[in-house]
């Protein structure tokens, strides 16, 4: 192995790394955070189980998988995993640097299946660790559910890697006990002609933040990087968004819809696209919409799309946060609907379509439910 | 026999000058089974006399009652003035992304019926209704009034309007942005409506186009947040004739 010092410098080459920034598995790269960076500067780091300091694990991540015929998995430990994982934060380097034991999925080359696969995470009381691997080999089609419950405080990143003319559903579910804690780095890798579609869905837990970032190994790759969240009576869910355009003629989507509602509820979408001077024919829509749903809540979206080259297809974003509509309460109530199931229509109406592509039957059900669950608490 | 009577009504709302009285003093009665035109300019008033009758939160009743069959309209939440048998058909229908045309009715007619249509029935009963307002059924699956045209928006109005079977329906300036087929439609199940559930109808309007296809028992002119005269048919022509000069001029002095 390389010295400290040696590993660092190529590090800092690495195109992992926005310009400004650096990527790094050595935690001690990052300092410590104080809430003033700009990186940092909305999570609540009271509440984070000191993920951000020098919280130690107390226990492993217990991954329970329901996998579709052929998809292959297996537990290992740090030795046993090979990972180009450059984590870009504290908290992920620290994730990074504290997990025992991975959970790696294989989908074969060539292997096209429309079966689920489930992964569930119960995170137990207490603080753990995790990395999640997630391999589709060439030619392979599959739809991946990663879900999180419980009620205790997680680091947990997860890599993607969509290998040549993949076609890849991955689902991440947020949905912990209201005093839950997740902190997690996924990062996609998106190579020639390969697809992601992703889907993050934050409903429940104290603090969730989460940060997905995508890039390119291969030219005519696409990615979509899709989210839901609703964050009610003080919950705090962040997404920060990175989409790499490093290659030509790729193509992002990327499009969350959030709702906050009640006192000191907060969310926040920071999308940031990055179309590098050799990303010719790079096409890319970014774009948040928030629903305000009473006057204690708050939404932060912050779009960033930097441009290095003249010669796009397409690039645009744009951010829209509104507050629930008194003409449409109003509306449907005058049409004899009581006001909590014409607020109910409202907000479901707002989150409709958001799941369309994601057309498994069984998916859309459980998704559906959890929104459902979630809208309805929220009247509480 | 169902009654709406609206007496002395005071509208206010708040504005960046402060508070600006709208309708000073209205009275009307409107009856099971006939139809009231309500004619007035442009900013007499008359869309918030629709608006203040059916609840909305914008406007302040500082004084007046309005009663239907004796039960007080104002003391009543948005809702509960639908379930008591009002209707407001709206001049701008509001758009509500994600919910479905068929999802919206159905959640209205549960809450109007109090229990839920039984579904093969309703549906039935839907694209009948749809069928008379001339609507094409695949409306049913698309978002309340989002995309829909000026035309599909009074329809789709129209449409709630003879499922709902109110007591006494508000139509404010329904007939604004019809071409004259549409006109004639939306004109048929106003009157369809009448005969049907005996509905009593206040028809707001600002032309007397429409007058020709719904015929209204009592004409009333409204000018400066009042009613200032009231007739028959014979006063629509007459506006119809002169406009409204005679009357402003009669309450300039006001």
């Amino acid at each position: 192995m390389s010295s400290a010092l040696q590993e660092k410098e190529i590090l800092f080459k690495s195109t992992d790394a926005r310009p400004d920034r650096i990527a790094s598995s050595n935690p001690d790269d990052f300092l410590v955070p104080n809430g003033r960076e700009e990186e940092w500067r909305y999570t609540p780091l009271k509440r984070v189980g000191n993920l951000h300091n020098d919280a130690k694990a107390e226990q492993d991540i217990n991954y329970e998988i329901v996998a579709a015929s052929g998809i292959t998995h297996s537990i290992l430990s740090r030795d046993e995993v090979k990972t180009k994982f450059l984590a870009t934060d504290r908290i992920s380097s620290r994730t990074q640097s504290l997990w025992n034991k991975a959970l790696v999925i294989d989908i074969p080359q060539e292997l096209e299946t429309k079966d689920l696969t489930w992964i569930k995470i119960d995170i137990k009381s207490g603080v753990q660790y995790g990395h999640i691997i997630i391999n589709a080999k060439a030619h392979s089609k599959a739809t991946i559910i990663l879900e999180h419950v419980g009620e205790g405080i997680a680091g947990i990143n997860c890599e993607i890697i969509a290998d040549v003319n993949s076609s890849i559903d991955f689902i991440t579910v947020y949905d912990l006990a209201r005093k839950g804690v997740i902190v997690s780095e996924h990062q996609f890798v998106i190579n020639k002609d390969a697809n992601i579609r992703s889907l993050v869905v934050q409903l429940g837990g104290d603090v969730v933040r989460y940060v997905p970032r995508a890039k390119f190994s291969g030219n005519h790759g696409a990615v979509e990087l899709l989210g839901v969240f609703l964050a009610t009576n003080g919950q705090f869910f962040e997404n920060r968004v990175f989409v790499d355009h490093n290659m030509k003629d790729c193509k992002s989507n990327v499009l969350y819809r959030g709702g906050a509602q009640g006192e000191g509820s907060h969310t926040v979408w920071v999308g940031d696209v990055l179309i590098r001077k050799i990303a010719t024919g790079t096409n890319t829509y970014e774009m948040n919409r928030n629903l305000l749903l009473d006057d204690g809540a708050r939404a932060d979206s912050v779009p960033n799309l930097e441009i290095e080259t003249g010669e796009v297809e397409k690039a645009g974003h744009a951010s829209v946060t509104g507050r629930l509509d008194d003409d449409q309460l109003f509306y449907l109530m005058s049409r004899g609907i009581d006001e909590p199931t014409a607020r109910q229509l409202v907000i479901e109406g707002f989150f409709s379509g958001i799941f369309g592509e994601f057309t498994h039957p069984e998916l859309k059900e459980r998704l559906n439910e959890r929104l459902n669950a979630a809208i309805e608490r929220s009247h509480k | 026999m169902s009654e709406l009577v609206i007496k002395d009504l005071h509208v206010t709302v708040e504005t960046d000058d402060g508070t600006k009285e709208i309708l000073r003093g209205v009275d009307l009665t409107i009856t099971s089974g006939q139809t009231h035109a309500i004619m007035g300019p442009n900013g007499s008033g008359k869309s918030t006399l629709a608006y203040a009758v059916a609840g909305h939160p914008k406007y302040t009743i500082p004084s007046g009652s309005v009663t239907l069959d004796g039960a007080d309209v104002l003391d009543m939440s948005v809702d509960e003035r639908a379930k008591a048998g009002l209707f407001l058909a709206m001049q701008y229908p509001v758009e509500i992304p994600g919910v479905s045309v068929s999802n919206f009715l159905r959640s209205s007619l549960t809450a109007l019926r109090g229990e839920a249509p039984k579904l093969r029935e309703w549906i039935k009963e839907m694209n009948e209704a749809m069928k008379e307002i001339g609507m094409d059924p695949t409306f049913s699956e698309r978002n309340v009034n989002e995309g829909f045209s000026g035309g599909e928006k009074k329809r789709h109005e129209i449409l709630q309007l003879e499922l709902m079977k109110p007591k006494i329906a508000i139509l404010d300036e329904t007939d604004s942005g019809l071409d004259v087929d549409a006109l004639r439609i939306v004109s048929e199940g106003i009157n369809r409506t009448v005969e049907r559930n005996n509905t009593g109808v206040l028809l707001i309007t600002h032309y007397t186009r429409i007058l020709r296809y719904v015929k209204p028992d009592k004409v009333s002119v409204f000018v400066d947040g009042r009613v200032v005269a009231t007739g028959g048919q014979e006063l629509a022509e007459e506006l119809e004739a002169n406009g409204y000069v005679k009357f402003s001029k009669a309450t300039a002095g006001a």
